[in-house]
């Protein structure tokens, strides 16, 4: 650290995740990293996009928000491999996934070529959901 | 490999055609700061990366940025998809119209075509990593500079979270360039090429 002609970034420090919705509309489970500019702020929004969801969609945002979850974690973990904590997390959330991704192959449509499903239900993720896809 | 999984990373539903936006998007798809040289750029220069978790990072790095990819093309199919003949040409979206229809194809937001010229793979692991921190950087100012030009809520909100993983990005190569400092000589890391000269590593 501080050595001169060359970049020195601090290691970031070990702090429980945020396991709530929130980390994923933040796009950080570490609430030390959340970094929001100033416009963001000046111009909140009264609604956000996340209301008026219907029943497909919440399974599907507890997804993302399980999955998002695993991503943060595992690039810390990239970087502080030997994170005991991390470890733990990591397993639970790996373990959640995998029930998650199963129902709703089973109640929806299969998410990957690994879930056993109905893929004549497959919504395409591009089209924004149910609600306003037009086929 | 990679395997496709039918969902974004950040959910996207746009209701409101504006061509004017998925202009100023699309650059984070195509343009010199988007996702698509993100994703490349990362995905190329793991191979030769000296320092095993390294490679892995770059790796799941690499692989989101195909995600926020995928989110951006997203936003721009949304915003385009009920797309008339009098909203293109108020929104000046007619002369990408012309060639494109309204398909996806990777450009900045003036129109220069995608190209790898926009980012380095360089062989030499101080180098390549701080060619990624700058890289993030960038790409954040351009989503800062989307978040002062766009208000639909719909179009800010995936834009707040591509803009904050950025940061996240960016915090763990810097932690990457450390793990591999920890791997050189502290005195003089320019003695040797990390990617090139391995016999010297510790």
């Amino acid at each position: 650290m501080n050595e001169i002609a060359i970049a020195s970034i601090p290691i970031q420090k070990w702090e429980a995740p945020d396991e709530s919705e929130e980390a994923l509309v933040c796009g950080s489970i570490f609430q030390e990293l959340r970094k929001p500019f100033f416009i963001e702020e000046q111009m909140k929004s009264k609604k956000t996009c996340c209301c008026g969801r219907e029943e497909g969609e919440s399974a599907l945002r507890e997804i993302q928000q399980s999955q998002f979850f695993l991503i943060d974690l595992q690039l810390y973990l990239d970087t502080h491999p030997d994170e005991a904590d991390a470890k733990n997390l990591k397993k639970q959330y790996q373990q959640k996934c995998k029930e998650l991704m199963a129902q709703f192959a089973k109640e929806h449509y299969p998410l990957t070529i690994t879930c056993e499903g109905d893929e004549k239900k497959a919504e395409i993720p591009w089209e924004g959901g149910s609600a306003h896809v037009a086929l | 490999m990679w395997l496709y999984e039918k969902a974004l990373e950040f959910p996207v539903k746009i209701t409101k055609t504006c061509p004017k936006t998925a202009q100023m998007i699309i650059s984070q798809y195509g343009g010199p700061d988007g996702e698509l040289s993100a994703s490349m750029r990362y995905l190329s220069q793991r191979y030769t990366m000296p320092v095993k978790e390294v490679g892995c990072l770059l790796t799941d790095i690499g692989t989101e940025e195909l995600a926020h990819m995928e989110i951006i093309c997203a936003m721009v199919y949304q915003l385009t998809k009920n797309l008339t003949i009098e909203q293109a040409k108020e929104g000046g979206f007619d002369a990408y119209y012309i060639d494109h229809t309204t398909a996806l194809w990777p450009q900045a937001a003036a129109g220069l075509p995608f190209t790898a010229i926009e980012f380095q793979s360089k062989g030499d692991a101080i180098t390549d990593l701080h060619e990624d921190l700058a890289a993030e950087q960038k790409a954040r100012t351009v989503y800062d500079n989307l978040l002062r030009m766009i208000d639909d809520p719909e179009v800010r909100e995936p834009l707040k979270f591509l803009r904050a993983r950025e940061i996240v990005h960016f915090q763990r190569f810097g932690e990457a360039l450390e793990r591999t400092k920890d791997r050189l000589d502290s005195k003089n890391y320019y003695y040797f090429n990390p990617e090139f000269d391995k016999k010297f590593l510790k």
